[in-house]
């Protein structure tokens, strides 16, 4: 079992890195056939259904899109995933645990077996760009020497390693995600989860920040669940999708199949908008 | 000129003790009530009891008691509370009792804006990298408002060297008691403008520091 809170004894040897530190690995989800399942979630905001009754789950390994308009339910949902709300009814699990229902210590250390990646970035503007993806492992009681090890890592593959010491606000915004996505892995998570992440960034920015989270998930196995509103994000990495309109999941499959044969209204009206874009 | 001048030592280290030992307690008692106001009110933070509600309306009704008597009445009005804790209700340290009780519901009110300022996003990610409540105030939200939090200090600083002068009500001594006394009672214009200058340079002064400080807090983010 993956414990964030003690990097030496983990199960794998050292096979990159010098030793006390254990490699890069993100915990492996693959004897579980879902990495993360959402059942009957569903969520009220006063008179208001955001989610009703809706089921998914994502295998090991696998990126996840969901899609849908603004106001679809689509943060509430991730947000749960994410344990940063609870939903009024249904379970979230991860591989087999269900987690919907912790509280206090356990309710922390749950939230360490996913990343979670924010469309503004939310960096602590306090820290520098070191700092940051510190953060998650002093929490979890690292050593500061092999923090500051295994940070250095993990920026260097994100490919900001030569702005360690840079405050976060004199990055640019790719850079700031790319801080961002090296914050929400340090804690080695099977998954990261993933709001709208390139929103606020630039077309060719996106594309790379895209590559990055695929070329993650290639070496790593990492299952990645991402909310977004544009389709050519989906369509670059994603391996399934699921359309989500007005507080239901309309139609999830393979990505190809759901966008090109697209059974329902809301998928086809989303195709077409983003053709004619 | 030697005379003002050694006039003016005592009563302004003794505006300087009262100042500052009066802002130490209140950032140690204010402080923390800032703190606990900021928490009852984000139910990320407190796990959303629902008795917090009526916690925080309570807590928020004595602030505002207290924040609204006018010094000279509550310096008069502890008298008996000094005498408790320092076992006399004249002179300067008696003097900063009164002042501390007036400074922390106001640094109680600086660091609860503070912090209520913070984007809700930054909170969101603190949790969702595994870390504790108690990890995320003082290893993340606590340094994210610090040039709020050192402005603010700097006003209650600069509001304490005006209440600290009415402390010559209670034998307090300092700048202030030394204007009324030889300045106004005994027709000394020199040593009037002498302790009103210093009061006006120690104003100035604390407001270049704090302002100097803070700069230097958001040049290096």
């Amino acid at each position: 079992m993956f414990d964030a809170r003690r990097p030496h004894k983990a199960a794998n040897p050292p096979l990159d890195s010098p030793p006390p530190l254990p490699p890069i690995k993100f915990q492996p989800a693959s004897n579980v056939s879902s990495a993360l399942s959402l059942e009957n979630i569903t969520r009220r905001f006063g008179e208001h259904t955001v989610l009703d009754n809706i089921s998914l789950r994502v295998a090991p390994g696998s990126i996840c899109g969901i899609i849908g308009r603004s106001g679809a339910g689509k943060t509430t949902l991730i947000r749960i995933a994410g344990l940063l709300e609870k939903p009024d009814n249904g379970a979230v699990l991860y591989g087999d645990d269900p987690v919907h229902r912790l509280s206090g210590s356990d309710l922390v250390l749950a939230r360490r077996r996913a990343g979670f990646i924010f469309q503004g970035f939310n960096l602590f503007a306090s820290r520098t760009a070191l700092g940051n993806v510190a953060f998650p492992l002093e929490a979890a009681g690292w050593a500061r020497r092999d923090t500051i090890e295994r940070v250095r890592e993990l920026l260097d593959l994100v490919g900001l390693l030569d702005k360690a010491d840079r405050p976060v606000g004199r990055l640019s915004g790719g850079e700031r995600q790319r801080v961002a996505i090296a914050r929400a892995l340090a804690g080695n998570p099977g998954m990261l989860f993933s709001d709208e992440a390139t929103s606020a960034l630039d077309p060719e920015t996106t594309r790379s920040i895209l590559d990055l989270l695929r070329s993650l998930r290639d070496r790593f196995g990492l299952t990645i669940v991402m909310v977004t509103h544009q389709l050519e994000v989906v369509r670059r990495i994603c391996d399934d999708v699921a359309v989500i309109a007005q507080g239901h999941i309309v139609e999830h499959g393979s990505c190809g199949h759901v966008l090109e044969h697209p059974d329902s209204d809301s998928t086809r009206r989303l195709v077409r908008e983003a053709i004619d874009a | 000129m030697r005379e003002v001048a050694s006039l003016l030592y005592v009563p302004l280290i003794e505006t300087l003790v009262m100042v500052i030992a009066s802002t130490g307690i209140a950032l140690l008692v204010g402080g923390s009530a800032g703190i606990g106001l900021f928490v009852m009110s984000d139910p990320r933070m407190s796990g959303g009891a629902p008795l917090l509600r009526y916690a925080k309306n309570a807590a928020d009704r004595i602030i505002n008691v207290l924040r609204s008597f006018p010094f000279i009445i509550l310096m008069v009005m502890v008298l008996p509370l000094s005498r408790l804790i320092v076992g006399t209700s004249i002179g300067t340290i008696a003097a900063i009792v009164p002042l501390s009780i007036a400074a922390s519901p106001f640094i109680a009110r600086v660091v609860e804006s503070s912090l209520s300022e913070i984007d809700g996003g930054i909170i969101d990610a603190a949790l969702a990298c595994g870390a504790g409540k108690r990890r995320i105030l003082f290893a993340i939200l606590i340094p994210e408002v610090l040039p709020s939090l050192v402005s603010g200090l700097t006003l209650t600083m600069i509001s304490l060297v005006g209440y600290s002068a009415m402390a010559g009500v209670i034998g307090g001594g300092g700048l202030g008691d030394l204007a009324i006394r030889y300045g106004y009672q005994r027709f000394r214009t020199d040593i009037m403008i002498a302790a009103v200058s210093s009061i006006i340079v120690l104003v100035e002064g604390l407001q270049a520091l704090g302002s100097a400080v803070g700069r230097k807090i958001k040049d290096s983010r």
